[in-house]
């Protein structure tokens, strides 16, 4: 069999790329409020749903997009203000476990709601690949997959560094109570860190859908699940972590599908996971005693 | 967790009763704090479950089945959260692994000509040890994590199992799983009772085993271990406890006690396949272990009981209301997640200590309202 | 700055005090810590509060700043009652906090440290000019304002706070042992920058610490808190002449 290396590769960095999206939203999250949320794969969900029902009714691809956007950002406001809010913070699993139990009603919502079939997402570029002479390279939709996450990254990196809010939401995240002595409203800072989470969860739950069998209630579990292990791989605290596991962790599954086929990325994940915690608990990157107990 | 340390130390306070075996079917009597007071307990709680099942129908008998199956996954999920502050998504792929290893046993024990007891008892053997075994490498994998993180890595295997299942689909049966051949009803028996009523005597039995033994587990030093790594687990470190060994060898034990229910499913059903454990199956386990109340063993009963009671109730009303085949459909099992879902956040945000909680802090007031009236 | 407020608020009342504190309990949990505890700090006046370890000190000053709830009594600020008023609120009435432990934040630059003291007015060019001349007080940090808070020295870090504080406009300090630790050099340094402050800008300053002789040195009122009770509040120069006080509760 001859292998298409490039196209593998450039696929590969594509889906890494959506999976540091993902996982930069959990960072987000964690960093504003430690917790780790859950529930992110459901919320991400719900705003692909959203996206869908817009792009099908208005026949554009981008006012869903900006929908998924919209709708995760209200979404996230929601659920901090209505329900995360109200969580014992002294018990470091009660946030986790009221997300599960967010997973389960916005999934079967979903599932009431609108059925468990697989619908098929609409892509704004066509997803065969650019052939060069004889040799495949990458797909247009790839392209588009990595132009819109750096865009996002940027986005994310010039809010957190260069503006005043990005300074407070960090301070409120590092240091919670001598923020609040400097004026800082910390729980505004928390509402807008789910907000803005929940927005960049939805994009990203939006740009991997079309690449696997469609839409559905559960469509983002496994996304879920591949970018919780790249934070466990990068750090919780780390979005540079995230950027770098993301992008090693996509390739990587990639090549696994391509090879022993794409039901096995799953297991390769849990070997990952297995892997790396047993040889190096502190995680491939510095030490993080964040995650350790 | 905070909220299972306040009811585990209510409970050394001695006004809430260490989680006592038995407590599946009656009131129990006063609790009395020696292992042979909780032996009588659990007999006497057997004696009266099994006695129970004589006036339930095939198909109660069967449900009652499953509810002490699922009592043997809720109480090793129990203490392992609530004494260690490990939280597993992933139980369920530790029942999987049960029912897998009962499963392939049994089969291969029928394929010899091997009947009896040995084709009973050998395949729950096997189930808890591969559970035991598999929990001991999640456990080493996973000990060194923060409850988050942890959480996350089971979750992974919970979705990973139909991966498993498909790749390795000769030897597991692929999507469907496998059919079970089990040991039936002795010869003695058949005239007397219903197979459905064999299955629950012997679930229940056990449930009963996995309760006496955490209860035991709580009580020994391992179990004080344990809480004093959840609470502190540098001071547990300076008095030479090993935090990483405690915790591995907890989650070892709460994984055998999933896998011998999972094992015990695979006896009531004949048969092991992975959309028995998927992911809602596994939440449903923490719903259990949340709405029973954390950390309590008899918190796991009340939980296991509400697994198999709620759908029951709710496919009742859907049956019953009229609705066209569509709707039923969607509702079909969603619905069931959508309250679970719901309680379990009701009940982590305004009622933490859960079922138990409840139960305990009722009989206190009752206790104390009795010593008044006598006392004036 | 902040003397819109100032103008429109007291144009015509006598020069009553700043902050007005009467009657105040608090405590953690069960335990209560201060017990009906009066006090006033005159606009442009530095006092301080000196006492044993324990008599209440630190409690008290995080009840001004809002950190923690009053269970009773009036903070009165500027005429106002700001009892229930939230941290945030009070930051922005003028009341500014400096906990003890100078609470550099590790992850951020200097720089951003004391952007953050000035975020909430939302104002980036004024804050800018805020920052460098906090700079201008605080030479020494000028020269770290790319360093991390987790690289900085015992005494910068306390510069920081401080100069932090002071990017917030503050007409009420809050200032908790700023000398513990610190190299004798170094808090002649703080308190000569806080004496200047006072004179140039009118700001008040209430001021928690162990070592009596150097507050009461900078200080004109003496306030003595004992077992969260005041016992005595007098002028400085009293305090300091009242040999059997000062035996009883101050231990020199």
């Amino acid at each position: 069999m001859d292998v298409p290396i490039l196209l593998l590769a450039g696929t590969g960095l594509a889906r890494g790329a959506i999976f540091a999206a993902f996982a930069l939203a959990l960072v987000l999250i964690w960093r504003a409020a430690r917790i780790a949320n859950f529930a992110q794969g459901a919320m991400a969900t719900v705003s692909c749903y959203v996206a869908f029902h817009v792009t099908a009714l208005t026949g554009n691809y981008w006012l869903g997009l900006a929908a998924a956007l919209v709708s995760g950002a209200v979404l996230g406001w929601v659920v901090e203000r209505g329900v995360m809010r109200f969580v014992d913070r002294s018990n470091p699993l009660a946030a986790v476990i009221v997300a599960i139990g967010l997973v389960m009603v916005l999934t079967s919502t979903l599932a009431i709601a609108f059925g468990a079939d697989y619908r098929p997402m609409p892509a704004p570029f066509p997803r065969e690949p650019i052939r060069i002479g004889d040799v495949a390279v990458i797909s247009p939709y790839s392209l588009f997959v990595l132009a819109v996450v750096a865009v996002l990254m940027l986005a994310l990196a010039l809010l957190f560094t260069r503006t005043g809010v990005g300074l407070a939401m960090r301070a409120a995240a590092f240091a919670p109570e001598v923020s609040r002595l400097n004026g800082v409203r910390v729980d505004r800072m928390r509402t807008l860190g789910w907000t803005l989470s929940a927005a960049v969860g939805g994009l990203a739950a939006l740009l991997v859908i079309p690449t696997e069998l469609g839409l559905n209630p559960h469509a983002a579990d496994l996304l879920f699940v591949y970018a919780f292990t790249v934070a466990i791989v990068g750090g919780l605290d780390s979005p540079v972590g995230a950027v770098v596991a993301g992008l090693a962790i996509g390739v990587i599954l990639t090549f696994v599908t391509a090879f022993a086929g794409a039901t096995f990325a799953p297991i390769a994940i849990v070997v990952i996971l297995l892997g790396v915690l047993l040889v190096r608990p502190q995680g491939l990157f510095a030490a993080r005693e964040a995650r350790v107990a | 967790m905070t909220t299972t340390t306040t009811a585990a130390r209510a409970a050394d306070a001695g006004d809430a009763p260490m989680p006592s075996p038995a407590d599946a079917p009656g009131p129990r009597p006063r609790f009395t704090a020696t292992a042979r007071g909780r032996y009588a307990v659990a007999a006497a709680g057997l004696v009266l479950a099994i006695g129970a099942t004589f006036l339930l129908d095939p198909y109660r008998n069967y449900l009652l089945s499953l509810a002490a199956a699922y009592v043997c996954a809720t109480a090793g999920l129990t203490i392992l959260i609530g004494r260690t502050g490990q939280l597993s998504l992933g139980h369920a792929a530790f029942m999987a692994t049960g029912a897998y290893g009962f499963a392939l046993t049994s089969n291969a024990l029928a394929e010899a000509g091997i009947e009896g007891p040995v084709l009973l008892l050998v395949p729950f053997l096997v189930a808890v040890i591969a559970a035991t075994a598999f929990g001991t490498l999640v456990g080493a994998a996973g000990a060194r994590l923060h409850g988050p993180y942890l959480a996350g890595l089971t979750l992974a295997i919970v979705l990973a199992l139909p991966a498993v299942t498909s790749t390795f689909s000769g030897l597991l049966g692929g999507d469907q799983g496998l059919y079970v051949r089990t040991e039936r009803r002795p010869e003695v028996l058949s005239a007397v009772i219903a197979n459905e009523q064999w299955q629950a005597w012997v679930a229940l039995v056990a449930a009963a085993i996995v309760l006496v033994l955490l209860a035991q587990l709580g009580r020994s030093p391992s179990g004080i271990r344990m809480q004093a790594v959840r609470d502190d687990t540098a001071a547990a470190r300076l008095s030479g406890i090993d935090p990483f060994r405690v915790k591995v060898q907890a989650f070892a034990i709460s994984a055998g006690a999933a896998g011998l229910g999972g094992a015990v499913l695979a006896y009531v059903t004949q048969a092991a396949s992975p959309g028995a454990y998927g992911l809602s199956f596994s939440l449903f386990l923490l719903v259990a272990v949340v709405v029973g109340g954390t950390g309590t063993l008899p918190g796991a009963v009340w939980g296991a009981l509400l697994l198999v009671l709620l759908p029951e109730a709710i496919a009742a009303v859907t049956d019953a209301l009229p609705l066209p085949d569509d709707a039923v459909s969607r509702l079909d099992g969603n619905l069931a997640v959508l309250i679970f879902g719901a309680l379990l956040v009701v009940i982590m945000i305004a009622a933490p200590r859960g079922i138990q909680g409840a139960l305990v802090a009722l009989r206190g007031r009752i206790r104390s309202r009795t010593t008044r009236t006598t006392s004036t | 700055m902040t003397d819109t407020l100032t103008a429109t608020a007291r144009h015509d009342a006598q020069p009553a005090a700043l902050l007005e504190v009467s009657g105040l309990v608090a405590g953690y949990g069960q335990g209560e810590v201060l017990h009906a505890v009066d006090l006033s700090v005159p606009a442009g006046s530095v006092v301080a509060v000196v006492g044993a370890n324990g008599a209440g000190k630190s409690t008290l000053l995080r009840v001004l700043s809002g950190l923690l709830p009053a269970a009773a009594g009036t903070v009165r600020f500027d005429g106002d009652d700001l009892a229930s008023a939230a941290v945030e609120d009070r930051i922005r009435r003028g009341i500014v906090h400096v906990p003890e432990g100078r609470h550099a934040v590790a992850e951020l630059t200097v720089d951003e440290n004391l952007r953050l003291g000035g975020l909430w007015r939302g104002d980036r060019r004024e804050l800018r000019a805020d920052v460098d001349a906090a700079y201008d007080l605080f030479p020494a940090l000028a020269a770290r304002r790319t360093s991390h808070g987790h690289a900085l020295s015992g005494g910068e870090r306390q510069m920081l706070a401080i100069a932090r504080a002071l990017v917030a406009h503050p007409r009420l300090l809050l200032l908790d042992e700023p000398s513990l630790g610190l190299a004798p050099r170094i808090v002649a340094e703080i308190l000569g920058t806080l004496a200047h402050l006072r004179a140039e800008r009118g700001l008040a300053i209430l001021l928690v610490e162990q070592n009596v002789r150097s507050a009461l040195s900078v200080a004109d009122t003496g306030v003595v808190l004992n077992l969260g009770s005041v016992v005595a509040a007098r002028p400085s120069a009293a305090l300091l002449d009242d040999e059997q006080l000062r035996h009883a509760y101050l231990g020199f």
